[in-house]
């Protein structure tokens, strides 16, 4: 399986055609909350709060999916549901996946909204 | 691409999702197409929000922590809440189980994530025109409602059994029943005889209907049939004729008084005319004794108009009480028969009268005879000289039927039904002659009616002219049996 795309650039330009300007706005609200999800991730895997970072990686799956950032939603995806199913084995590796991902996010939405 | 254009400013999208970012991002785009948008983090929230803000639409998300979009649309579906309240569920995209479970908990749509932006405008606006037209069609119907409500006659609507469906306020206000205990109910157990209303008719009938505490009183009642979309059911109206009868009963009660206060002195004249006819007072000469029967011709047929008034009106109340006993017809028929002979004999006139003896039936005697003399008057009347007048009498399952043949002029097959008419009188000479009140067959027609019987006229120069009275078996009590 080949690896998936970080940022899907159509799913942002038809955004952009609807939303014109206001899409940077979301961007950046996206970005800014980046560093709470990385902090929130890594508390709820330290004090093995399954049910919270369920529901924190099906909200980030979501909003993240919308924007057309579809690596993170997928690593999201994942974590979701292999918490559903109880394989909490692999779910170490995906959040730090998942966090390497926001912050390489971090630095893209920046270049994105450049060419935006 | 979609065009955002401009609408109704005025409409409030409520968006209920937990993710931040997704708020956010509905809210711009519903922006852009014009709506003013309130949000809410979280269920409880959002119902709150609803409750206070009356938002016209509702995107709802299904997974938010604690009350799930499943427990918040239930909440919503409650029945003081606007069932026309359109909510949007936002599900996984492809997520058939949670789609089937956004519609059974009363869903109107679902948008999935991710959410294409470009269609959930689309959506809103589908959804909204739904709302619009069920909108529309509430305040019609309510209008309609009101209408029927307002109405000073009860309408009421059943099915083909007479199970009621639906009744206006007036309605409820007749039978003194509430709509609540009327539903459901057969009409039949509040309105008399309605069983043998057609529908065709389109002019009302009056019958007898029944309130709550058993009270009968009159009432005028239509019926037609309505059909819709490959349903049929009946409208009927009904209107109440207490009033009416109170105020006709008062005019029928001055005519009596006035007809007999007439009766008086046209005894008194008849009685004086005839004593100057005997010549007891001396003889009369040729030229006052034509003058003398003028009057007493005059004084008969001035008689039997106040007669035939009096009849009339004692008819026309819709309320008067019937004395059903049981008869023999033969001896109603010899009866009235004997009475005429004289007047028949004068004419050269006979009457044959194929005696049935055993005919037995249950009527009111009174009514009936009223009836049979002024048939039998009739066809004396316009009978050619020389001729009969044959009375026959037949019995059959469904009752009796009694018919009078007399010879002479043609009732034309155009007037049959007019011939019964109050004060209608065929224009030719024998009628001219004979003189009248015109309100002879009239007084037949409403009284065999109101014996739940029916009269016929046929008119020939071969057979002669026939007028046949039949009276139903069917309603026929029997005291023995009973």
């Amino acid at each position: 399986m080949s690896e998936t795309i970080s940022i899907c650039i159509d799913t942002v330009n038809s955004m952009k055609e609807i939303l014109g300007d206001e899409l940077e706005e979301i961007f950046v609200e996206f970005k800014e909350e980046i560093p709470l999800y990385i902090d929130r991730l890594t508390a709820y895997l330290e004090q093995r709060k399954t049910q919270e970072l369920m529901e924190l990686s099906h909200s980030v799956k979501s909003s993240s999916g919308n924007l057309g950032f579809l690596k993170l939603s997928e690593i999201c995806r994942k974590i979701e549901e292999n918490l559903r199913e109880d394989h909490s084995l692999n779910v170490e590796s995906e959040v730090s996946n998942c966090i390497a991902e926001l912050k390489y996010l971090t630095e893209q939405i920046n270049v994105v909204c450049k060419q935006l | 691409m979609i065009e955002y254009s401009k609408i109704d400013s005025d409409i409030v999208v409520q968006i209920i999702d937990d993710d931040k970012i997704i708020r956010s991002m509905l809210t711009k785009v519903l922006n852009k197409s014009g709506y003013q948008v309130i949000v809410s983090d979280n269920g409880p929230n959002g119902i709150k929000q609803y409750k206070q803000e009356k938002p016209d639409i509702i995107l709802l998300d299904v997974l938010m922590p604690g009350m799930t979009g499943y427990e918040v649309c239930m909440e919503l579906r409650k029945p003081s809440i606007d069932p026309a309240l359109p909510i949007l569920m936002l599900t996984g995209l492809d997520d058939m189980d949670s789609i089937n479970e956004a519609f059974r908990v009363g869903a109107t749509d679902f948008v999935t994530k991710p959410i294409n932006l470009a269609l959930l405008g689309q959506r809103v606006k589908y959804a909204l025109k739904g709302k619009k037209m069920y909108d529309e069609v509430q305040q019609k119907t309510n209008e309609l409602a009101a209408i029927l409500d307002s109405a000073s006659d009860g309408i009421l609507s059943v099915d083909d059994n007479y199970s009621i469906l639906d009744i206006n306020r007036a309605g409820e206000i007749l039978f003194q029943s509430p709509k609540e205990s009327m539903l459901g109910k057969n009409l039949l157990e509040y309105i008399m005889g309605l069983e043998k209303l057609n529908c065709d008719d389109l002019h009302s009938v009056q019958l007898a209907g029944k309130r709550a505490n058993g009270d009968i009183f009159p009432i005028e009642v239509s019926v037609s049939l309505i059909t819709q979309s490959n349903k049929t059911f009946k409208s009927i109206f009904v209107h109440d004729l207490t009033e009416r009868v109170k105020i006709e009963r008062m005019k029928g009660e001055f005519i009596q008084t006035v007809s007999h206060e007439l009766r008086t002195p046209i005894t008194a004249i008849k009685g004086a005319v005839g004593i100057l006819n005997s010549g007891v007072l001396g003889e009369v000469s040729p030229d006052a004794e034509e003058l003398v029967r003028i009057s007493e011709r005059a004084c008969t047929r001035l008689e039997s108009l106040v007669d035939d008034i009096l009849d009339v009106t004692t008819l026309e109340d819709p309320l008067e009480e019937l004395n059903y006993t049981e008869i023999v017809l033969s001896d109603v028929v010899n009866k009235i028969t004997s009475s005429y002979l004289r007047v028949a004999e004068d004419r050269q006139i006979k009457i044959e009268y194929n005696d049935e003896p055993d005919v037995k039936i249950h009527t009111d005697e009174n009514r009936l005879s009223g009836v049979f003399r002024h048939l039998l008057s009739n066809a004396i009347k316009f009978s050619n000289r020389n001729s009969v007048v044959e009375i026959r009498v037949q019995q059959c399952d469904s009752g009796v039927k009694i018919t009078l043949i007399n010879q002479g002029a043609v009732i034309p097959e155009g007037s049959y039904k007019k011939v019964f008419e109050k004060f209608y009188q065929e224009d030719n000479s024998s009628t001219r002659n004979e003189g009248g009140t015109g309100l002879g067959l009239y007084i037949v027609k409403t009284a065999i009616e109101k014996l739940q019987g029916h009269v016929d006229v046929n008119s020939t120069l071969e057979n002669g002219t026939a007028f046949s009275l039949f009276l139903p078996r069917i309603n026929w009590v029997n005291p023995d049996v009973s």
